[in-house]
């Protein structure tokens, strides 16, 4: 038996935004266990930023949600792009170099959905104690216990600072995730205006307005999708990053004499 | 590099297959069976093609190639001239050539919701579905069809592909050899598809390909499987309908959801 499944199954089950029948379109707005339909899409969600020995710097309040459209965020380990073909135009017997596109586009790469935090507001955040940031997390209210505007709706031990995060006491039905952390110039997941803080120092920012998040593991291992598609675009002759790359392989592929 | 994440801390296993199953194993359906409401109804699409299934990797980019030698001896074909056309269950009791009831034409074991908690429906209209007393989380899907039902699979090239098939030009079975199931009845070929061609002055498609555009989600396939006759041990099994004839009759469709670890 032959049978894939894709990431996209989590934005299908999970999202209230389509415009199609779907899932979750069938449940009552605001209905009887309403909390029960979904995990992570609309969820309360707390974004943290620790230091070494975690204690909370900082915390965010928010909330979680399943995005589909803006790719452009989508990493490297996906993206394949620029690419251009040989297309043949509708009858006639030459054939033109036609660009599939010159920005990023989801051509490039999968249609993959991204977890999206959400802060409920987007200026400066309170720093809770100083320290310097070294790890950050995402922090999930599957049920729908605690709030997506108030960060005191949430237990005082999950965001003030006056202890440090024990993942292993977290409460039932919250889940988190680990990330990275670092400033504006660097590729880590959570980016802030300055890792060093300090409660007395005025103010710190998320350098994004929001967080998204892709894994490589929804269904199956896709950690390798990127390089099965090099792979194939390699063996075609009439695909490639650029002209140069096409007319090259052409060459070789139909042995063409070189100009 | 950017990061990657491994899904488990945020979504456990057995959360993760929920959500899998959500979207194949009905939550409720219409009690009348008779009229549902639209946007309200449980519904699944069936679309079929010939020739070469595509890789995991081209069906999780939404880019599909075929080459001369894949599917046609002497020429590349795009998806949308592969397609055979599809069939749909719906939870709204109806039924008609193309299209199935649930609970009538095909039974599907329900939604197991956490903790016995069953959202509450948009409409009073709807009944839950019962879940069968064996499954547990990992089945994704459990469809069983009617032996006393033939869907006419809709909307294909299938004239154009039994003249190919007749002339022996076929590569594969002249069959429906894959299945794409959707939420959607735009195929999910349905967007761009692209000839290429030889570079030298010549009429020669030497491939294609198929792409998905930005901004229509809701036609992206969620599974991909093979497609057999009874004991060919392919995902979607047909007591009748490996060929061309346009009418299949599935027997069922028992898909796992075991993620990796």
């Amino acid at each position: 038996m032959t049978l894939h499944v894709h990431p996209a199954v989590l934005w299908a089950s999970e999202s209230t935004h389509a415009t199609e029948a779907t899932i979750q379109h069938q449940y009552k707005v605001g209905g009887l266990n309403i909390e029960y339909a979904r995990f992570l899409e609309g969820k309360p969600a707390l974004l943290l930023i620790t230091d070494a020995d975690s204690n909370i710097l900082l915390s965010i309040v928010g909330s979680t949600g399943w995005e589909h459209n803006d790719m452009a965020s989508l990493d490297e380990s996906f993206d394949l792009g620029p690419l251009a073909i040989r297309h043949k135009v509708g009858a006639a017997s030459t054939s033109t170099i036609h660009s599939l596109g010159t920005n990023k586009e989801r051509l490039w790469t999968p249609y993959y959905p991204a977890l999206r935090f959400t802060p409920a507001t987007s200026f400066n955040e309170v720093i809770r104690r100083n320290g310097t940031a070294k790890k950050a997390y995402l922090i999930a209210d599957t049920r729908e216990q605690f709030s997506t505007t108030e960060i005191s709706a949430w237990p005082s031990e999950l965001w003030n600072g006056t202890q440090a995060l024990d993942l292993n006491t977290l409460p039932t039905n919250v889940t988190y995730l680990e990330m990275s952390v670092g400033d504006v110039t660097s590729s880590a997941t959570v980016r802030l205006t300055n890792t060093v803080l300090n409660v007395n120092d005025g103010s710190v920012q998320t350098a994004d307005p929001y967080l998204d998040i892709y894994f490589t593991n929804a269904f199956d291992d896709w950690s390798n999708a990127k390089a099965e598609m090099k792979a194939i675009i390699d063996g075609l002759p009439w695909i490639g990053k650029d002209i140069d790359e096409i007319v090259a392989k052409e060459t070789l592929h139909y042995n063409l004499p070189t100009e | 590099m950017a990061e990657t994440f491994d899904i488990k801390t945020l979504i456990p296993t057995e959360e993760l297959q929920r959500i899998a199953m959500r979207t194949f194993s009905p939550g409720h359906v219409h009690k009348t069976s008779k009229s549902g409401l639209a946007g309200y109804d449980f519904e699944l699409y069936f679309h079929f093609y010939t020739g070469k299934m595509p890789s995991r990797s081209e069906f999780l980019y939404g880019m599909y190639f075929d080459q001369i030698g894949d599917t046609h001896k002497t020429k590349s074909l795009t998806l949308a001239e592969r397609y055979l056309g599809h069939f749909y269950i719906a939870g709204n009791g109806k039924t008609y050539d193309y299209y199935g009831a649930l609970e009538v034409d095909a039974k599907a074991s329900g939604m197991q919701h956490p903790e016995g908690k069953v959202p509450e429906h948009a409409s009073t209209d709807y009944v839950t579905v019962p879940k069968d007393p064996a499954a547990d989380l990992s089945w994704m899907m459990d469809w069983s069809f009617s032996a006393n039902k033939t869907y006419d699979i809709y909307g294909g090239n299938l004239d154009a592909l039994r003249v190919v098939a007749a002339a022996g030009e076929l590569v594969h079975d002249a069959a429906p050899t894959y299945v794409m199931i959707s939420k959607s009845v735009n195929p999910p070929h349905k967007y761009t598809g692209v000839k290429t061609g030889l570079p030298p002055v010549s009429g020669v498609k030497v491939g294609t390909v198929n792409y998905i555009a930005n901004s229509y989600e809701s036609s992206r396939p969620l599974i991909m499987g093979s497609v057999g006759p009874v004991g060919s041990g392919a995902m979607m099994e047909l007591a009748s309908g490996y060929d061309l004839s346009g009418f299949v009759r599935p027997v069922s469709l028992r898909i796992m959801c075991n993620p990796v670890a």
